[in-house]
This record gives structure tokens, sequence and C-alpha cells, in this order.
């Protein structure tokens, strides 16, 4: 007897996999298009597993993380291709890695995405094009596409999620622009600049020319500023600091509950900011003393001057990674045809207003900024080629062009050699053109007599370093090329070759005259510095 | 095996010897004559089916012949033809009669089909905007129903505040701070109805200006003009059918925007600008309740009026939860002991009690509600907070 197949969907699922939510779009009718998940555009990508190992996603497994916060993991793409694992006591044995955790959630957003009745979609998911941040290196997107292979998706391509929003903006209508992406969001922030030709009628052409980042500032940093500096002024009210349970004498409980009553009032008045010029936080009842006297938060009045005040440097940490990436693609402030603005904390009227400031021009805030990422990542995904034949779509669901992007390389790419040195071979913001990757090769020679054996360690930075000791330079890969034959020092070449094909996906080759080995490198290659061979021993 | 094998071998030597040569000829019989009997068969077939395909050879040959002959006779037919000086009529017709396009048929074909997916448009169009008039009008029911709340509270902490005057000098210091929170909670309802930005998005009038495209006849013949290939004019057709599903999908897409933008501001504004307030009340009712006990026992001869004052938390939180009841929203119905259902409660915090199970609830610290549409169909508006148990194993 033949069990039954499951029928695939034509469909290719753009995904935004984000640090606090994630988000999936599909291409319907000559537009990208969101699917809604449990009736929210967002899911919060949150895991928590339950007693009885039942595994639990989103909102629901958010709301676990005080309870349990040993079985409930967030923010897991901060931890991709690292080291971190975790055993759940309620499933033991299993050890969960973070591609395993992002696998999870990734699955639990297709059942949500097949329990949306609206969206017919003909099939269980199998393609799509999942994002990832600009600055993700070569390991991180590997363990991405590795979570979504878990998940049972075919993986067609990953996005850096600034070219998504960058495809989402120039696909509205006809462009030909030169764009800057700016993606603040609740955890991380990148900007991007991008050329676009968006006229052709069969290729749409993208070029990227600079990208930079910071890796821990968001909108959740402009949240506990504002808490800090009203819960401040109450503390000299009323005398109870809820951020220090020793000094308001055992009130543990309820100062904890007061301050998410002002986490959520914050957010609000924050979201009231941006349309109003002042607002007012009102708490009756806050939190009692231990003489049952309530204390209130009465009037608090915040004028969008103080909040700018309180997250200025914050928004000037911004604008100079904006002219780090203005010079990195040597470009003035009037080369920039239109700032795109992606991510909910870009909302900020002080963010528009830098922006303003900064280039003369109002920044465009037309596309949602939410879920600009995954509309960005539909739009590719319909355009690509599926490897099933038989699988069609209704004419209309597929675009007539193709996308072309030229990228370029996020990291200085290189390997380490005598004395601890890092020696480049992809300098950062080389072009990868659409039709094939960047391969730089270079000869080495032994560095002693009778060798034959060499360790080849791959390192990336974001700055130009000499020593791979520096903080910017990370190890991402390292591999033994084996069977040299043995000769005296110098005489015997060995040959490193680096390939990067657009997505940023590195492959190392090292061969000497009688052997060759290579890597890609994959989350498995990450290995702690502790535990490689040491400068005494090594053969450089 | 062997204890077999010597078995058999021991019956043999009793036989006698005729039985055992015709055990013998049987043998041979079976293993060796009827054995060669199928390969010489094997073999006859073989042969015969050489031979066959010999035949089948020439067979082949011969026709191969034949065709050769019937392509000599083409190519000098052939050759007749073209040494002709000039085609002859018939000939020439033959060659010019191509299939007339049928233009108008292929228009109408068209025509039937955007019909169809119009009305399927339409259809989804109607849906949406029904949807969205019903938000509108629970916006606009809401937006009333706030000012008569705002109204109705603005006359009970009035009359608290007058209540609090009338009290000797203890008990008004004793209660002042309480009706602090009260007056705020007034203040919060009044900041809603008098900041008309909060309440005007409840009752926004948006209009779906474009309609659905389609193209009349003669738009179509027009676009028809000059074809005459019934491929390149089928092309040309499906194209501008998918231009028209295109753009009118825009439409329904924005109808249905339209409705799902006015529920989630109907919702939104329940849940984050009406709830806090019914919070308010509440985080302020349960505490003053000791404070007011323990007051009519000190202070008997203002009794009546303490017990008038602490009413106000009752009319106030009954104002509102009657109105929101109005509207659909009901507060959840959650008891101490219940085990945690992370759909409908949040945990604010974890306590230890071996009396009670892990992940059962303690206590409520913030009320959870829910939007019950008119088909029954319940929707959390804003989940429960609750403290729950975690016992160290």
């Amino acid at each position: 007897m033949t069990a039954l197949v499951e029928k695939s969907s034509s469909y290719v699922l753009g995904i935004d996999l984000g640090t606090t939510n994630c988000a999936a779009g599909i291409y319907k009718t000559g537009e990208p298009e969101i699917i809604n998940i449990n009736g929210t555009k967002t899911m919060p990508s949150v895991m928590s597993v339950l007693k009885d190992g039942e595994i639990l996603v989103g909102s629901q497994a958010k709301s676990r993380n005080l309870i349990a916060p040993e079985s409930t993991v967030s923010s897991i793409k901060r931890h991709m291709a690292t080291d971190w694992e975790k055993e759940f006591e309620e499933i033991p044995g299993k050890v969960f890695t973070p591609v395993e955790v992002s696998a999870e959630i990734l699955s639990k957003l297709i059942d949500g995405i097949l329990q949306n009745e609206t969206v017919d979609l003909g099939g269980t998911p199998k393609y799509a094009v999942i994002c990832v941040p600009a600055n993700f290196n070569d390991a991180q997107k590997k363990a991405t596409q590795m979570a979504g292979e878990l998940a049972n998706l075919e993986m067609l391509t990953l996005l850096e999620e600034p070219i998504a929003a960058a495809y989402a903006y120039a696909l509205e209508k006809e462009r030909v622009q030169t764009v800057l992406v700016y993606d603040l969001g609740g955890g991380t922030f990148d900007v991007s600049i991008l050329e676009v030709d968006s006229t052709g009628n069969a290729n749409k052409q993208f070029k990227v020319l600079a990208k930079e980042g910071i890796q821990k500032l968001g909108g959740d940093d402009f949240d506990q500023r504002i808490m800090k500096r009203v819960a401040g002024e109450f503390a000299k009210a009323s005398n109870i600091d809820i951020y220090d349970p020793d000094k308001d004498q055992g009130i543990t409980k309820e100062a904890r509950e007061a301050q998410q009553k002002l986490l959520e009032a914050v957010i609000a008045a924050k979201h009231e900011l941006s349309e109003a010029t002042t607002t007012s936080i009102d708490i009756p009842n806050f939190i009692h003393d231990e003489t049952g006297q309530p204390h209130h938060i009465d009037n608090f009045e915040i004028t969008r001057e103080q909040f700018n005040e309180e997250i200025h440097d914050l928004i000037l940490q911004t604008k100079d990674s904006v002219e780090k990436a203005l010079s990195a693609a040597k470009f003035e402030i009037e080369d920039i045809d239109r700032i795109i603005l992606v991510g909910g904390s870009s909302k900020i009227p002080l963010v528009k207003e830098m922006l303003h400031e900064m280039f003369g021009k109002e920044p465009y805030s037309d596309t949602d900024p939410d879920t600009a990422i995954a509309r960005g990542a539909a739009i590719l995904g319909a355009t690509m080629m599926l490897p099933d034949p038989e699988l069609e779509r209704p004419e209309e669901d597929t675009p007539e062009f193709v996308i072309d992007i030229d990228n370029i390389v996020t990291h200085n790419l290189g390997i380490e050699v005598v004395g601890g040195k890092f020696n480049c071979l992809i300098p950062k913001d080389t072009e990868i053109p659409a039709e094939g990757p960047v391969t730089v090769s270079k000869e080495y020679t032994t560095p002693e007599d009778n060798i034959t054996e060499l360790a080849i360690i791959v390192f990336q930075s974001s700055e130009d370093v000499e020593y791979v000791s520096s903080d910017s330079a990370k190890c991402i890969g390292e591999f033994f090329l084996k069977g040299i034959p043995p000769k005296p020092r110098g005489e015997e070449n060995i040959d490193v070759e680096f390939e990067i094909d657009s997505q940023n996906l590195l492959k190392v080759k090292a061969s000497s005259s009688s052997s060759s080995d290579e890597l890609e490198i994959r989350e498995s290659n990450i290995i702690d510095r502790q535990q490689r061979i040491t400068p005494d021993n090594k053969s450089r | 095996m062997s204890a077999t094998k010597n078995n058999i071998s021991e019956d043999n030597q009793s036989l006698p010897d005729d039985e055992k040569a015709e055990e013998v000829t049987k043998a041979f019989q079976a293993f060796v004559m009827e054995p060669l009997q199928k390969v010489s068969l094997k073999i006859e077939g073989l042969k015969a089916e050489l031979e066959n395909r010999d035949d089948r050879i020439n067979k082949l040959e011969e026709r191969f012949k034949e065709l050769e002959a019937k392509f000599d006779e083409i190519c000098s037919h052939l050759k007749q033809i073209e040494s002709q000086p000039s085609p002859v009529k018939a000939d020439k017709e033959i060659v010019s009669k191509e299939p007339v396009l049928d233009i108008q048929g292929l228009i109408a074909q068209a025509k039937a089909e955007e019909q169809e997916s119009i009305k399927d448009d339409e259809k989804s169009i109607k849906l949406c905007l029904k949807n969205a008039e019903f938000w509108l009008e629970r916006g606009k029911r809401l937006k009333l129903m706030i000012k008569e709340a705002a109204d109705a509270t603005d006359d009970v902490i009035a009359n608290s505040n007058e209540i609090l005057e009338s009290l000797s000098k203890e008990l008004k210091k004793a209660l002042e701070s309480s009706q602090q929170g009260l007056n705020i909670i007034g203040r919060m309802l009044q900041r809603l109805v008098n900041q008309d930005d909060r309440l005007k998005s409840l009752v926004e009038e948006i209009e779906l200006a474009d309609n659905l495209k389609e193209l009349e006849e003669d738009e179509w013949m027009k676009l028809m003009e000059g074809e005459m290939n019934e491929n390149s004019a089928q092309k040309k057709i499906n194209k501008n059918l998918d231009i028209i599903r295109r753009s009118n999908y825009k439409l329904v897409s924005k109808a249905g925007d339209l409705a799902e933008k006015r529920q989630k501001t109907w919702l939104d504004f329940i849940g984050k600008q009406v709830l806090p307030i019914l919070d308010g009340i509440i985080d302020g009712k349960n505490p003053t309740s000791i404070l007011i006990d323990e007051l009519m026992e000190q202070y008997q001869e203002s009794e009546s009026k303490l017990s008038e004052w602490f009413n106000t938390y009752f009319t106030l939180s009954s104002t509102i939860l009657t109105m929101l009841n109005d509207l659909g929203v009901y507060r959840m119905d959650i008891e101490p002991g219940m085990m945690i259902d992370f759909e409908r409660h949040e945990p604010s915090s974890v306590e230890a009690d071996p009396v009670m199970e892990n992940e059962q609830i303690k206590e409520i610290s913030r009320d959870g509600y829910e939007y019950v549409a008119h088909n029954g169909n319940r929707q959390t508006l804003r989940v429960a907070r609750v403290v729950v148990i975690k016992n160290n194993d």
C-alpha cells in the first residue's frame, strides 16, 4: 500500500525571522501579501517547553518566560552559529541548538499560516526565502539555512534584510534611485545603501553599495530610558523605587507588577508621541506601600522634546553608522535619493527629524515598516524558479520580471598567518556580481621544515585589523590540510582560495602540490579559540 | 541435516533390486531427460525466432525499397512543379488559405472571463465593506458610550469629593490618596473625550474612490487592432485580463484592509485606552476595602458616609463594565486554583506554595477580557495577568 503524499504549495514564503518577532508573506495578484498568524501580522520568536514536552511557540511561549524562564528561549537569533545549547528538563536527553530552536519557530509559523483560512496556498508551504541581517556572518547564514531545512522548508535563497526592504519599496512602482535603508527594530540597527532600478519590464536591478549596523540598539533601549525617568521621578515623590526591591521594603511582587504597568504605559506614551507633541502618563493606584496607602503616577507629562533628549545619544549612534555607510559607498548626502524607514522604532519622530536634517529631505515611510522585510522576501521568492516543475501557480501570482542583485562582501575575510596576523583575501565591500561568485586565491609557503599538515584558520572582521586577536576579528572556521609533501621550509607552495557568492556564503579551498581540502563555513566548524592548537605547535 | 541424510541412505539399502532400478530410471528421467528436453525445445524456439527475424529483415528491406521508389517519384514531381512557369490558380488558393481570426469571439470570451472575475471581486469587496461598516458603527457607538460614561463618572467622582470634604480631618487625611486615585480615573475618562483624536480614529470615514476596472468592448477591439494571429491575440487578451485582475485585487485588498484597520482600532482603543482606566479602579478598590473596614470600626459615627464614599469604586467599575458588556466585551472568568492557560493568561510573577500544584493560578493580578462577537466567537482582547505557582521540586 502506498502512503498519501502531502500536496506542496507552489507559493514561496517570504520569511522575516526576526530577533523579537517573525512574519511571513506571499506574492499574490501582483503584490506581496502578509499572512496573519492568529490574527496578527507578526508572531513572537519565542519557544517554550511544557511539562509534558509539548513545545509552545509565539505569544503563548512568550507568556511562559516568567513562570518557566528555564524552559523558555527568546532572541535565539542572537545565538545563531554559537556554541549555545540547551537541554530542557521536560525533554531529557535532547539538546537543542539555535538551529533547532529556530526550526521550531519556523515550523509553528508554518502551522499558523496553514490555519489562516483567508489565504489559500494550495498545499503545505515547501519553498521559502528567509531573511537574515546584513551583518550576519557566513556561519550564521548557514545556521539559518539549516533551520529552514529542519522545518521542512526548501530554501530557495537567503536574503539580507535591508535588501528585502529595498525590494518591497522599489517594486511598489518603477524607480531608478539610490536608496538608504534605515532599519531600526526592537533590538538591532542596520543601515544599507543600494542602487535600485525597477524600470525594466523583465529585469529589476539592485546593487548593494554599503552596509553598516549596531548589533544591540533598538526600541527596547528607548523604553528603558523613559521607564527609568518616570520611575526616578516617582521614587522622589513616593520614596518607592520600583527598580530596587531591597529599598522598597520587600514588596518585590508589587514592584514587578508596577514595572509591567509602567512598561505598558511608556510604550503607549511612546506611540502617542509619534503623533502628538506632548502626552501624559496616568497610572492610578500604581503601587501600595506597606501601610496600604496607594501611590499614583499622576499626570506625568512627557513632551516630545523630553523624549528626544532621553534617546538623543542612541539616535546619534545610528547617525554615525549612516555616515560610515555613506563613506564606505563613497557617497555624499546629495547622492541619496530616498531614505526608506524599516522596523517599528523607525516611526519615532526624532529618527525622521535626524534623517531630515542630515539629508535635507523627508524619509519615505509609506511602506509598512513592520512587514517590509517579509514582503520583499515574498517578491523575490515569487520570481524564482521552483525546483519542482510540476508545481504551478496562477499566472497573476508570478511576476513577469526577475530580480538581479549585485551584492558586496560584508566583512574582511582572510586567514591567520605566522605571528597571529590576519591576512586578508577578500576585503569588505568587494562587489559580488549577480552572474557569479567572487574567487580570490593567494599563495603561501610552509613555515617550517618537513611539515605535512597545516591548519587553515579562517577569520572575518568588520574593521581593518592587523592581528586575529583584535576585538572585531572572529574565527569562522578551521580545517587541516594534510598530506603535504615534507620539504624544507618555504619550498612547498600552499594555495588558498576563497569563493564567496551573492548570499555572502564562503567556501575555502587549500591545496599543496600533492593534496587538497576544502571547507564550507558551517555552524559545526565554529570552534572555541581555547580548543585550537596553540601557537607553539601550530604549523604556520 | 546429517541425521536426515543418514536416514535416507539407510532406507535405500532396504529396497529390492527391481524397485531400485525403477527409482534410478525415474531419477534419471527427472534430473537429466526432462531438462534436456526443455533445452532442446528452447533451441528449437530460438531457431524459429531467428528464421522469423530473417523474414522480418527481408520484409523491411522490401519496404525500404518501396519507400525509396516513392521518394524518387515525389522528387521528380516536385522538379516538375518547380519547372512550371506560373503556379496554377487552384494551388495558389490552397497556399494562401489561412484560418480566419475570430476577434469577436475572442473578445466575447475575454469579456465573459472579465465579468466573472469582477463578479467575484465585487462579492469580496461587498463583504469587506459590510464588515468595515459594522466596525464603523461599533466605533460610533463606543464614542457615544464613552461620552456618556465620562459624564456619569464625573458626577460620581464629584460626589465622592463632596463626601470626603464632609468627613473629619483624620478621615480626610486617611482617604486623601485614594481620592486622588479616583480623581485621576475621572480625568483619564474625560481626556478620552476631550482629546478628540483618540476617538476620531474610531469613526473615521474612508472612501474607496476607485471603481473596479473593466474594459468596454470597443476598448478590447482597439487593443486587438492589427492582430492576425490567434496565439498572439490570445496572449494579448490574457495579459490584459491579468492587468485587470491585479488592479481589481488591489481594491479588494484595500477594502479588506479598511475593515481590518477599523476592527483593530476599535479593539486597541478598548484594550489600551479603556481597560487601563478599569484596572485603575480595581487596583484601588481592593486595598482600599481593607482600609475602609478599619476606618469604619474606628469611626463608627461616619460609617454610612464611608460606605457611600467607598461605593464610588463600585459605581465606577459597574458603569464601565456595563458599557463594555453592551459592546460585547466581557471579563474572563478566572478563579484561583485553575491551571494556567497560556492563550488567555500571562504570568506576572511566580510563587511557591506546597499545597498547590505547579502552574496553578494563585491569584489574578490583572483581569483579562475577551470580545464576544454576535456569532458567539470569542477573541482574547487582553490576557489576564496571574500569579502562578512554581514549587522547587
